[in-house]
């Protein structure tokens, strides 16, 4: 019989041991290469082009060193020669039940078919962590978040009709609104971004309202570092709401991959959906417990199937957990660490901005509102923290905050960088991603990481 | 595997086939469409056990081929 009371969402699966776990990947990695082959001419033309041939696989070793791997880049170039996807679908249009979009922070946005097996699958990702958490079917979940095309909390809405719980639309809503709206429907569950979390508490704190007594007893975050990744943000969400925060890391088109761990240090991978592993700078998987990119094969999308894909997220990731949760899905210790395709040069220090973010949010006395401005000077790259003090913080020792902000980075990464202070509220807000990376250096000084690397078409 | 489990995996096997049976005789958009959402839940439910038949269900239309038998319309 189905209980609420269990301890996991699928316990059998939740716990399979790595062997069970890699022999399942083995057989379900074989179809999908067979899949791909036998219906996407992106696939077969490009592996025939590079000599590959799915036969040729016969364990997790081949499928890691012997299968061509995929980009962002290579789907984006088929979908502008070919609108709207190119040759990478491989099911019939017909067969296509939803369009959805990245966000395009990183550039223009990608076109994402879904079929309607897909969604549930994609949607039955964000239950583990939920579950986990000590969400139910009895919950209701108040949505922070307009409708638009980014799959992100699409996806998010699936899961909830997956879990079997009641959902409550915001889109269309002022911040205001959502305030008033989480007072008058009295849901349990907030999901938003982390910062627009932010900003709700902010402008409930403007009405004189105060959301750590209202009906929420849980927060769920995806699209931006949050409680798992950020210290900072965890302790204010779970303060400012009275309630339990979560985080899953998405990949818009790919997965919801991996959902928030219970201890909330980190994430897991979705393993009923995706099989991963970490790749260093020389294309060879690195050990456990040792920073890589995640590189994802998802399960969750057969219209357009993503096999070896290049995530470009460091990750710090062990196939035997050290969380100590119980599950034994792969773990990601701090969710994504930084960008393999957003590493700076400054002061001769390779930097990445989101480890740079992931340390300034620890600082006590720092907001979760700031920036990290970067820009060219002379021949190498620099970077300028801007940063919103806390309320709470007076003026005086605003000073004190940012030579901390320094020391800290100066520390950690090695380099010794700008600090800004910006008046509390200056800093602008957004109901997506914050955009805290702010990047005035010209294209010709970005770089991009091995982007010819692994037989690239 | 448990002898529970496993009567359990059988007759989910054969609820599945029966479904993808039944939708290939079925003309009413309405009714198929019901099945169709019934074959993704049971092929989902066997892959949430490690048992799935195939990556996708069966009656998945071929890249630019139309296909009405999946009941979508």
């Amino acid at each position: 019989m189905a209980s609420a009371e269990s301890s996991h969402w699928n316990l059998w699966a939740e716990t399979l041991n790595r062997e069970a776990l890699d022999a399942l990947h083995m057989r379900r990695l074989k179809l999908v290469l067979e899949y791909a082959y036998a219906r996407s001419a992106f696939y077969k033309e490009y592996w025939q082009r590079v000599g590959f041939h799915p036969d040729s696989i016969q364990n997790l070793e081949d499928f890691k060193t012997r299968v061509p791997l995929t980009d962002k880049s290579d789907f984006l170039q088929f979908q502008e020669d070919f609108p709207p996807y190119g040759k990478t679908l491989a099911v019939g249009e017909f067969d296509v039940a939803h369009h959805a979009e990245t966000s395009g922070s990183t550039g223009i946005p990608l076109r994402i078919p879904f079929t309607d097996y897909d969604t549930e699958r994609y949607g039955e990702s964000w239950v583990y962590g939920w579950w986990a958490l000590g969400i139910r079917p009895t919950d209701s979940f108040y949505f922070a978040f307009n409708w638009g095309n980014y799959a992100g909390f699409w996806s998010a809405y699936w899961g909830v009709r997956r879990l079997g719980a009641k959902v409550y639309s915001g889109g269309g809503q002022t911040t205001e609104d959502h305030v008033r709206n989480i007072l008058r429907l009295k849901p349990t569950v907030l999901l938003s971004t982390p910062s627009f979390a932010l900003r709700i508490l902010e402008a409930a704190q403007n009405l004189g309202i105060d959301l750590s007594t209202s009906s929420i007893q849980y927060t769920y975050h995806a699209g931006e570092p949050g409680p798992c990744s950020l210290s900072s943000v965890r302790r204010k969400l779970d303060a400012g709401f009275g309630a339990i925060s979560g985080e899953l890391l998405g990949i818009a088109e790919v997965d919801a991959v991996a959902p928030g761990c219970r201890i909330r240090q980190g994430v897991h991978m979705s393993e009923m959906s995706n099989f991963s592993w970490s790749m260093g700078a020389d294309g060879q998987e690195v050990a456990e417990g040792t920073i890589g990119e995640n590189v994802v094969t998802t399960y969750a999308n057969s219209a357009q199937p993503l096999i070896n894909y290049r995530t470009h997220d460091l990750v710090r990731a062990f196939n035997l957990p050290v969380c100590g949760c119980g599950c034994t899905w792969r773990y990601l210790d701090g969710v994504v660490l930084g960008r393999s395709d957003y590493m700076i040069t400054v002061k001769g220090t390779n930097v990445y901005p989101s480890a740079v973010e992931n340390l300034i949010s620890d600082v006590s006395g720092v907001s979760p509102h700031f920036q990290l401005i970067l820009s060219r000077r002379g021949a190498f790259d620099d970077l300028l923290i801007r940063f919103e003090p806390d309320l709470q913080v007076p003026r005086d020792k605003w000073e004190g905050v940012g030579a901390e902000v320094i020391r800290r980075i100066k520390e950690v990464v090695g380099v010794r960088l700008g600090a800004e202070v910006a008046e509390p509220g200056s800093l602008p807000r957004t109901e997506l991603k914050a955009k805290r990376i702010v990047d005035l250096r010209g294209d010709e000084f970005r770089r991009e990481l091995d982007r010819q690397q692994g037989g690239q078409p | 595997m448990s002898a529970v489990k496993a009567e359990q995996i059988t007759k989910l096997e054969l609820l599945y086939h029966e479904a993808v049976e039944l939708r290939a005789t079925m003309e009413t958009p309405a009714i198929a469409r019901c099945l169709g959402i019934v074959i993704e839940n049971l092929h989902w439910a066997l892959w949430l056990q490690g048992v799935e038949e195939g990556f996708v269900p069966l009656g998945l239309s071929e890249p630019n081929l139309p296909n009405p038998g999946t009941g979508r319309s």
